[in-house]
């Protein structure tokens, strides 16, 4: 009995071995002494070609889309070891060693790649030189975003807050919803990139609405519902929105999704003192204010308003939905007295025909960056949405000169996230898929030209052609948030909260329903 | 016959018994064959579990998988994991009714050698019969179309381990607790919450059947102290999921019907063990510990069949006529025909049963298909509100019927939500990809299809659509997709609207909306309607007019007075006469009218528009 045990482990571990062999041998190398030049750039997927890459992102790993044997990818640049990969696939991915050594000694220079492809006629072909350039400053080592299925209705999905590392393929939960009985994720935000301090509003059937704040390793919940969020670089305070956002379907536009911001205001929580104080500037029952961000110096408040049309009790939609235009203001606000200025608009949908949505500052207080799109607040579900750069350091009193970026596709582009160095954004783009959003990676350099957008990279260079998610509300972080998983879901589930005394507003939102939640992306 | 006494007091039948008894007690493998045998054919030809795959809408927990190293990384995150990720392979080839029966009868084979190898190392031999329980139990649970294997594969897995920890017999403590310890690791990291029914039974045995107290309090210990060591403490898991993952007592819904019979399976063995070891403890060595071997299991009979077959052939008939549910049956079939579009089945298959909401839409859409609907509507029950789905929310069956329609955006929204409700299961994932083709979003379409290439059996399916996309990028060549894009609903608007009105104004030759439009018509009778519509569109959608639309002209024109100027059959008007007659006959009888007029006219308009509700048979 014994015997046969021993025979058949060993006959086991013999198959394992082979099977390990076969799986893990090294493709075929040859060296490529002859080849047939071709006279254009392969065609590669996802295209990185002649982008400013950061000298820590992770190896950007693609396909060779061309017919071919045998593929090789060399890549290289004026310092270091080139890096020489062959695949019998046309899938090529980079040793993370090695790529990380090349980036990290040619930082400013350009990164070459060569692309050889063996056709049947056993013959070589090599095709133009692609070129990026490696940027001198690095981007935040982590990104946090949510990951959903592309519906607003949620019954069940699963819906997650994740965090990903940079430099490699690493993807971690921050939050997930199974974990509180199949709740929702909503907004995060983080003080100046650094999640030593986050605010996350979640919901569920079972454990009701709450905010988790994240203060020094230690997690908290609130127990009312922050929506879209903006902390104040001191960290004494965050404003955020509070909306009544009903949702509703298009019966034959392309994107079938669409919503309207029925009510709206903007409540500050002071984090001092725990306690949620309504600014009777920010949360004017005539006007729907939403997007609330401060500016990199904490000096002003940026937010986009519209004048509201309709009473409280409209039905939703309300007849006019498709004409709201939300203006971009800004208002003043000292943190040693605590006093607001006034409210200034900084860029009029009358001027610009269009609505206004989503504004964030760069933290050098240079630049802040919007969307521009035909209607609403919303611009993710809007195909006609631009990423539009303000420069707000004009001189003198002259109005802040903005243009809409260069990066922009005919799909929709939205929810911006900077870089605490200001040399980075990461924003929401349908312009691979128009059902679903994925992120994309550009460089600003120091006179506010963005350079060409890379996808973020996964390891397997084909994940986006059968990612059934969606990625969205991106934030570049400097490090991995401390608190998380688990740790994070059971503050959620606990009795224990913060009770913050919740002004009563007609934009108070109601409880959740019950059965299914609205989510937008 | 030798009989010798066994160590516990019972007795066993030697082997060198009578030469013929003795060829049949070897031959009770055949009790086994024979039960699994009629077991597989009893779930390839009556349950088919390739219907639970299909799900129909009904089954919401059926698994997604996907053959990808990243997606069965997912299954390691986690205990219980393994069990999860393995029933997640095995529940697909359910795609396949014969596949999906071996996996289920290999599961009830295991059931049975594991119940009886803790029955053998508890002694208690001669109740071998049990091993049929948890099989039919199985029997059961896929009697009523629910979905529990990773449940019960995680019990199976707990069994499996308990024939471990009884096959290493261990002399001292410190060996039994390193034996058990080291399975609990094992089992635990691979079935999570589903261990505990080791520990359980572990425990049991060393307590009531080995009298090894301490090993069994050790043992108890550890059970305890392990999930919330290895769940909480390494894995990072709440407490709840480290304890219950894959007990039933972790199912969302607990007033799921089926779960009691997942209970039933965990408890069986527990119940059993506990029930005969305390009996051993109290009157084992009294005069009052009776061996029911004589009566229970009988001598066996020349064919080798005792008592005890006699039992279980109760037992499985009972089970098998009690659970039977052949109409959930139906309404899996009709919904998998539906989708198949095999409509002449799902009309064969609805004939006699009673009405259902879901059942009346696929007919009304089988008898669409197959150009029925205007002349044989009212042979089966009807409902306005199934035609459209209207009444109650049914987004499974929506999406097909209001893809046909030229609804792309409201199957689009349906098939969405449905993906939140089953998972990204195959078939949401092709209508996708089916649906984002007719809007021209190509790229899309791919990311389906990409998605469904990746499904056990699907990826055929997927990479044939998916080189028709190289080919003809705009698939102008593709015929269906050119049919719906011409189908399709142009106004957009974002308030309840009349649809099918306005797919109409639209499009006046979109057939189906112009037959679902009367159809809803003649349900809510109203002919004035009707009759502007017929004359709107009928010409342009047909060329006669059908049975159910030549009685409603005839009784349109005939409330009015008007001439009748349409091509109307004579058939049609001699019906009308001789049924205004009867009707006549019966006075203001109204009961006795639709009993007397039911045979020979339940079938037709006029009966349901004087009548009130479809007089199909």
């Amino acid at each position: 009995m014994h015997r046969r045990f021993m025979m058949g482990l060993l006959s086991l571990m013999s198959v394992g071995l082979i099977a390990a062999v076969v799986y893990f041998k090294p493709a075929y190398q040859e060296p490529i002494t002859e080849y047939e030049s071709v006279d254009r750039p392969a065609h590669l997927q996802p295209d990185y070609s002649h982008a400013v890459i950061p000298p820590n992102i992770a190896p950007l790993n693609f396909s060779i889309l061309e017919p071919g044997l045998l593929y090789c990818a060399r890549i290289f640049s004026a310092q270091g070891e080139p890096i020489e990969i062959f695949s019998q696939k046309s899938c090529i991915q980079i040793p993370q060693a090695a790529w990380h050594n090349l980036l990290k000694n040619n930082v400013g220079q350009a990164l070459h790649m060569d692309i050889f492809v063996k056709r049947e006629d056993h013959q070589w072909r090599r095709f133009q030189t692609i070129s990026h350039e490696i940027a001198r400053e690095a981007i935040d080592g982590f990104l946090v975003y949510r990951k959903m299925h592309p519906t607003h209705l949620r019954v069940k999905g699963r819906i997650g807050i994740y965090c990903r590392d940079l430099s490699n393929y690493k993807e971690s939960i921050v939050l997930d919803g199974m974990s509180y009985e199949n709740g929702c994720v909503n907004c995060h935000s983080f003080c100046q990139q650094n999640p030593d301090n986050m605010l996350l509003g979640a919901r569920s059937d079972k454990y009701g609405v709450g905010t988790l704040l994240v203060e020094d390793g230690v997690a908290r919940k609130i127990d009312t519902k922050f929506g879209y969020t903006s902390w104040h670089p001191s960290a004494r305070l965050a404003v955020y929105s509070i909306n009544k956002l009903p949702m509703f379907y298009h019966s034959s536009r392309n994107e079938p999704r669409d919503t309207v911001d029925l009510n709206s205001l903007l409540a500050c929580y002071h984090n001092d003192t725990k306690t949620v104080v309504i600014e009777p500037k920010l949360a004017q029952k005539e006007y729907l204010e939403n997007w609330p961000v401060w500016s990199g110096d904490g000096k002003y408040l940026y937010f986009c308003r519209a004048p509201k049309p309709w009473s409280d009790d409209t039905p939703s939609p309300p007849a006019q939905f498709d004409q709201i235009k939300y203006d971009l203001v800004r208002i003043a606000y000292d943190l040693q007295t605590n006093t607001w200025g006034d409210i200034e608009i900084v860029l009029s949908s009358r001027e610009t025909g269009k609505s206004v949505g989503m504004p964030r500052c760069s933290p050098d207080g240079r630049w802040l960056t919007f969307c521009l799109f035909d209607y609403g607040y919303l611009p993710t579900w809007q195909e006609n949405s631009d990423l539009y750069l303000m420069d707000l350091k004009t001189s003198g009193d002259a109005v802040p000169g903005y243009r809409r970026l260069e990066i922009n596709s005919p799909k929709s582009e939205s929810w911006l996230t900077w870089s605490s160095n200001s040399r980075w954004i990461v924003f929401s783009s349908k312009r691979l898929h128009g059902v679903f959003t994925r992120l994309f990676i550009s460089y600003v350099d120091q006179r506010g030209k963005v350079h060409k957008p890379v996808v973020l990279p996964q390891q397997d260079p084909t994940f986006y052609e059968s990612c059934l998610l969606s990625f969205n509300t991106a934030e570049l972080v400097i490090k991995a948030p401390h608190v998380t998983g688990e740790r994070l879901a059971k503050v959620f589930r606990s009795k224990e909260k913060i009770s913050v005394r919740m002004p009563i507003t007609m934009a108070t939102p109601k409880a959740a329903d019950a059965q299914s939640y609205s989510e937008r992306e | 016959m030798t009989v010798r006494q066994n160590q516990d007091g019972s007795n066993h039948r030697g082997h060198d018994a009578h030469p013929k008894a003795s060829f049949w007690h070897a031959f009770r493998p055949g009790q086994d064959v024979i039960f699994f045998a009629l077991f597989t054919l009893y779930f390839v030809y009556e349950i088919d579990v390739s219907l639970l795959y299909h799900g129909a809408g009904l089954i919401g927990n059926f698994p997604t998988f996907y053959m990808d190293w990243d997606f069965l990384a997912r299954f390691l995150a986690y205990p219980g994991g393994l069990v999860e990720g393995a029933s997640a392979f095995l529940a697909q080839l359910f795609f396949h009714a014969w596949a999906g029966a071996a996996v289920v009868t290999i599961q009830a084979w295991l059931f049975s050698l594991c119940t009886d190898g803790i029955l053998k190392a508890m002694h208690l031999e001669r109740w071998r019969i049990l091993r049929f329980a948890p099989p039919l139990l199985l029997l059961v649970m896929y009697s009523s179309y629910t979905f529990f294997l990773p449940m019960t594969v995680g019990c199976l897995a707990a069994m499996a381990g308990v024939c471990l920890y009884a096959k290493w017999k261990t002399a001292g403590d410190l060996p039994g607790v390193m034996s058990f310890l080291l399975i609990s690791i094992c089992l635990y990291v691979a079935a999570g919450g589903a261990y505990l029914l080791f520990a359980v039974l572990c425990v049991l045995s060393e307590l009531l059947f080995n009298r090894r107290w301490r090993l069994g309090m050790i043992n108890l210990s550890v059970g305890i102290v392990l999930p919330y060591g290895v769940g909480v403490l390494l894995y990072r898991i709440r407490c709840f999921d480290a304890y219950l993952t894959l007990l039933p007592a972790s199912w969302k819904d607990s007033t799921e019907v089926g779960l009691r019979n997942v209970y039933a399976l965990y408890a069986i063995l527990p119940g059993v063990l506990a029930l005969f070891g305390i009996w051993r403890c109290l009157f084992k060595g009294s005069k009052r510990y009776v061996s029911p071997r004589s009566f229970w299991c009988g001598s066996q009979s020349t064919f080798g069949w005792n008592f005890q077959t006699l039992v279980l052939m109760g037992l499985t008939t009972g089970t098998v006529m009690f659970c039977r549910n052949p109409y959930l049956k139906t309404l899996f079939q009709v919904d998998y025909y539906s989708h198949q579009r095999q409509w002449s089945k799902v009309l064969e298959l609805v004939k006699g049963k009673p009405y259902h909401y879901l059942v009346c839409h696929a007919v009304d859409r089988a008898l669409y298909q197959t150009g029925q609907l205007g002349s044989h509507m009212f042979h089966f029950p009807q409902n306005d509100k199934a035609l459209l789905l209207t009444g109650k929310e049914a987004l499974w069956q929506k999406f097909d019927t209001y893809m046909d329609l030229g609804l792309i955006n409201e199957a689009e929204n349906a098939l969405m939500i449905c993906i939140e409700m089953y998972g990204e299961r195959p078939i949401l994932l092709q209508r996708l990809a089916k649906i984002n083709m007719i809007k021209g979003n190509l790229s899309d379409a791919r990311v389906y299809l990409g998605a469904l290439s990746r499904v056990p059996f699907w990826r055929d399916q997927a990479g044939h659509a998916l080189a028709k996309l190289t080919q003809d990028p705009d698939l102008s060549e593709d015929q269906e997709i050119q049919r719906l894009r011409a189908l399709m609903l142009r106004t957009d608007f974002v308030t309840n609207r009349d649809a099918i009105a306005l797919l109409l104004k639209e499009n006046p030759r979109n057939h189906m909306a112009y037959e679902y439009r009367m159809a809803w018509l003649l349900m809510n009778r109203k002919l004035d309607d009707f009759m502007v519509l017929f004359e709107q569109c009928h010409a342009l959608n047909a060329s006669r007019i059908p049975r159910h639309y030549e009685e409603a002209i005839l009784l349109s024109r005939s409330l009015k007075n008007q001439p009748i100027k349409e091509a109307v059959s004579q058939d049609a008007q001699k019906q009308l006469l001789a049924f205004v007659k009867a009707l006549k006959g019966c006075g203001r009888d109204k009961a006795l009218a639709k009993r007397t007029l039911k045979g020979p006219y339940g079938d037709s308009y006029l009966y349901y528009y004087f009548l009130g509700g479809s007089g199909a048979s």
